[in-house]
């Protein structure tokens, strides 16, 4: 392994590898921090202009976009609480509030630091065991995802502020919409209104119109009102100032990388779990979703760290753990290179570059963040009317960019005042778009484990993990009852 | 940047290319070509496509923009497709799977396009994690036979391509249904996963996706839905050979159509331009790479495959 | 609009110091908000769990009718509970507050109009007149960010959607 680290290094250090991370890093923030536009997207379209690279200076760049994209979500997340990568919108949990505190420059200051270790100790940990990690993660069938979809469910439950009633309604809303569509195991078609839904209500317009139309209406109702005055513009990104989240920060990367290798369930999943396990573990837990930086530091050491995670069953079986990995397939395929159990053993200094790329490219992405946020906390001066434009612009452009189609804008505008409405009487966007995350993971893979097992819920029950998992989410679900009865 | 390369040369040759009668297929193509895909970028068939669509610009001499409208199952790619002049400057992109999206969504047929030409033909194989006890069809006939609904076959999706083939196989094997459960995963690829996971015992799946994990020793291929054994996977014997004899004209195909009423002759111009891409090295190194198997096809046999495969395919799914 | 005022919407001055002109305010019973709230989404569940009757096709433990039938009762549960809770505790919760309510139900028209206009215009001809529009409507009165926020976007859309990320806009 270190001969082939070092003979990747060689490969890594060139002009042109140099030159396609910057590139990497430039795309990754652009399409990162515009909600509707993923990694995948960015990613995807960038394709053909690989054509001519090097395949090292290629796949540096796609990976550097991927992971570039990921720090940048959190920035809109936080200024004005619409997550430009689903998985940041566990980080507007606390982020929005800080920044409405006036905070913002210490919120994003903490989202940079941990993103970058988060990102780096899961990049290690790809290094030394993405070979033992993706096979382990082959584990997971339809049961355990259909148990591991539990467990998120359960998470946002209990997690999400404001009353939990209101937060349940939020969640079962999105657990019948997410039905519509064709049936992906019967092939039935359901609530099928307009022929345009067969695939279901397309998921990145609706968190569009969730998070961050929702919040263009609400900027517009407070008009030329000032915005809450920032207390500094002082970046505060310092190790010191993360120091007493150390714990979670650590644990956070490991739940993140963890979480990130099994194929399919991916950033959100793991903010919300590594979020979920903080809030218990810490001393202020309670102060969660009230803008407890804590929660930051959670969620986006998490989402960080499962992207080299997603890279792990990517370059030792060619099993693409998200959408982004996939597009990465397509783009090392374009270079004569098949990613797959092979890889390793034919062209070892592939996933090597992948790796060193990834860690040349993070001191970088640090960089960007660390001039960028004066620039972006500044951004809370500009008047009101003109961010609430500029945003809904933004959105619905990304809207219609998402499937080059205006039915996307329409998707993203109706549920934009949907969750403008819902929001009026205190149901939040959060628990219905993870609900729209989950809910079709929960229902596909269970109904995938019972046929399998000829229609008996004991050979779900049979599996260990997948029963671990279901006794996890039964805790989840319970554990607000315990603590009351304690209080009480 | 490299794109800005391409683009001046792609803006250069347009302009070099005299716009002439657009009916007897001499003129085309009159100016950039559109490529409507239906699928997101970067999956398996929009790599093909801008490969194709790199390959053609240099052998016509204008852009070919390609253009990802996925969404409906090919559904929304459709209704954009038709809404284009039919001269032969848009195209799209079409695989197996339309034929099941015309019926769900009753919206379009076969007939509302024109099947220009087919690129590639993938055949289907059944396999098994290398530790299985099933060593033969035979095998796997027996064993489904011993304990009904104790083994499942993983594949994509639900009245789709591949449950066709598994039912072509089914039959000729003599199998009730119910004896092997049918798990429907979002993607091919997701079933060979949860196969090498030992979640379903059977997976059918296209060579491509199974080659490397056969060489690494994880998968073995029980049979190929072919008429001869294929060059990537010379080991694996075809259905015949294992005994059972079956119509092996079900393949996947991946190919181009055309607005309905596209004269013949920009449809034949437009595959001849496809047919000598798929000669050039660059094209054949790539198809080799992506482990696909070429399978050109122009307009009138393209047409008549198709029109074969969707009476096959409402046979075995009604 | 769910939205109906209750007490008669009532003007007030925010923030005098900067702003002289007084702002609509409007006030909705939070109490039947909520119930309209409730009203509406058990209404989605109602659909989905009346029509999964009409699913149900097959002899499967589940099948494509139980998880919308489960997911749209319990809905209907739910808001069935929120409302009976909305009304016994109503007393306590302030009212649902919806300041300039006008330019916020123009904004959302606008919003749903936007992509029909886009069809029938191409975008670069809507946005031109709509993101202004929208400016202004969001409460800008400075004609210098009238006219730059809409140069501003249609430099992002041509050069970073047109260009770089190869979007075709209509």
């Amino acid at each position: 392994m270190i001969a082939h680290l070092a003979e990747s290094l060689g490969y890594v250090f060139t002009l042109n590898v140099l030159l396609g991370i910057a590139a990497g890093i430039a795309v990754g923030y652009v399409v990162g921090a515009m909600p509707g536009l993923t990694s995948s997207i960015g990613m995807a379209l960038l394709i053909p202009f690989t054509f001519s690279m090097d395949p090292i200076a290629a796949i540096a760049m796609l990976v550097t976009i991927y992971m570039a994209a990921d720090f940048a979500g959190a920035i809109p997340a936080i200024l004005v609480n619409a997550p430009g990568q689903p998985a940041a919108a566990v980080t507007a949990f606390d982020g929005f509030v800080m920044t409405q505190r006036g905070e913002a420059g210490k919120a994003l200051s903490i989202s940079l630091v941990c993103s970058l270790i988060g990102a780096f100790i899961s990049t290690i940990l790809l290094m030394v065991s993405a070979q033992a990690m993706a096979s382990a993660a082959l584990v997971f069938g339809p049961a355990e995802y259909f148990a591991l979809a539990a467990v998120g469910l359960s998470l946002i439950a209990v997690l999400s502020t404001g009353s939990a009633l209101k937060s349940l309604v939020g969640l079962v809303f999105g657990l019948t919409v997410v039905t519509i569509g064709i049936d992906p195991i019967s092939g039935a078609s359901r609530y099928l209104f307009h022929w345009s839904l067969i695939d279901g209500i397309p998921f990145l317009p609706a968190l569009i119109g969730l998070f961050a139309v929702s919040e263009v209406f609400l900027m517009i109702e407070q008009g030329r009102k000032a915005m809450p005055e920032a207390i500094s513009t002082r970046r505060e990104a310092s190790f010191r100032n993360v120091w007493p989240f150390r714990r979670t920060i650590l644990r956070s990367s490991f739940i993140g990388y963890a979480v990130g290798v099994i194929p399919g369930a991916g950033a959100t999943i793991a903010s919300l779990i590594s979020y979920g396990v903080a809030k218990k573990l810490s001393p202020t837990g309670d102060s969660f979703g009230r803008g407890n930086p804590e929660g930051i530091a959670a969620s986006e050491a998490a989402n960080n760290a499962a992207v080299s995670g997603a890279l792990a069953p990517l370059l030792a079986l060619g099993v693409p753990g998200s959408a982004s990995a996939a597009v990465l397939i397509g783009g090392l395929t374009i270079h004569g290179l098949q990613p797959g159990p092979m890889l390793f053993a034919n062209d070892p200094t592939v996933p090597y570059s992948i790796i060193i790329a990834l860690m040349v490219g993070l001191p970088f992405m640090v960089i960007v963040g660390f001039i960028g946020i004066p620039l972006w906390v500044r951004m809370i001066r500009v008047p009101r009317p003109v961010v609430a434009t500029v945003v809904i612009s933004i959105a619905m452009l990304g809207a219609y960019a998402s499937a080059n189609s205006s039915f996307e804008m329409i998707v993203t505008a109706v549920f934009g005042v949907i969750g403008y409405l819902l929001r009026k009487a205190d149901i939040h966007p959060a628990p219905i778009v993870l609900a729209l995350v989950l809910g079709y993971m929960l229902e596909a893979n269970l109904r995938r484990a019972l046929i399998a097992g000829n229609d008996s819920f004991f050979a779900i029950l049979s599996k260990p993990i997948a029963a671990g998992l279901l006794f996890l989410t039964l805790l989840v679900l319970i554990s607000p009852l315990l603590a009351r009865r304690r209080k009480a | 940047m490299a794109f800005l390369r391409t683009a001046a040369f792609a803006a250069a040759a347009a302009a070099c290319a005299a716009p002439t009668s657009a009916q007897d297929g001499s003129g085309w193509p009159n100016g950039d070509v559109t490529y409507i895909l239906h699928v997101e970028p970067g999956g398996a068939t929009d790599v093909l496509a801008r490969q194709l669509s790199s390959g053609m610009q240099q052998e016509l001499g204008v852009n070919v923009v390609v253009e990802n409208r996925p969404g409906g199952s090919g559904a929304r790619q459709m209704a954009q497709l038709l809404r284009a002049r039919p001269d032969g400057q848009t195209i799209g992109s079409v695989t197996a799977s339309h034929l099941g999206m015309f019926e769900q969504t009753g919206q379009f047929d076969i007939d509302s396009v024109e099947w220009a030409c087919n690129v590639i033909l993938d055949p289907y194989l059944l396999a098994v994690r290398d530790d299985s006890d099933i060593e033969s069809l035979e095998d796997l006939v027996a064993k489904a036979q011993e304990n009904p609904g104790n083994l499942s076959i993983a594949g994509f999706g639900q009245n789709s391509g591949g449950q066709v083939a598994w039912m072509i196989f089914r039959e000729a094997a003599g199998l009730e249904d119910g004896t092997v459960n049918w798990i429907p995963y979002d993607s091919v690829g997701d079933a060979v996963v949860a196969t090498l996971g030992n979640h379903s015992e059977v997976v059918i799946a296209y060579p491509g996706l199974v080659r490397q994990h056969v060489e690494a020793g994880t998968l073995r291929v029980l049979g190929v839905m072919a008429d001869e054994r294929l060059d990537m996977l010379p080991n694996a014997p075809t259905y015949a050979e294992a005994g059972y004899d079956v119509n092996t004209n079900w393949q996947q195909f991946r190919g181009i159509i055309m607005p309905s009423e596209t004269p013949i002759e920009i449809q034949d111009a437009v595959c001849d331009a496809v047919e000598t891409i798929m000669q050039t090295p660059a094209m054949e190194q790539y198809i080799a790479d992506a482990e696909l198997v070429p399978g050109f096809m122009p307009p009138e046999e393209f047409r008549s495959f198709v029109d074969a495969q969707n009476e096959l395919s409402t046979s075995w799914t009604q | 609009m769910a939205t109906r005022p209750v007490t008669s919407s009532e003007e007030r001055c925010v923030d005098p110091a900067r702003r002289p002109a007084p702002e609509s305010l409007l006030n909705v019973s939070s109490i039947l908000y909520d119930l309209v709230v409730y009203a509406a989404l058990g209404g989605v569940g109602l659909v989905f769990f009346v029509g999964a009757f009409g699913l149900s096709q097959d002899d499967d433990a589940i099948d494509s009718g139980t998880v919308p039938m489960i997911a749209g009762g319990l809905l209907v549960l739910l808001c069935a509970i929120g409302a009976v809770q909305a009304v016994r505790t109503g007393g306590t919760a302030p009212e649902v507050e919806v300041e300039r309510p006008f330019p916020v139900l123009i904004a959302m028209v606008m919003v749903v109009l936007f992509p029909i206009a886009m069809d029938a215009l191409g975008y670069y001809a809507t946005a031109a007149i709509w993101v202004p529009a929208f400016a202004w409507i969001a409460g800008s009165r400075s004609w210098v960010a009238v006219l730059l926020v809409p140069v501003g976007v249609l430099a992002l859309a041509r050069f970073v959607f047109e260009m770089i990320l190869g979007t075709p806009l209509p």
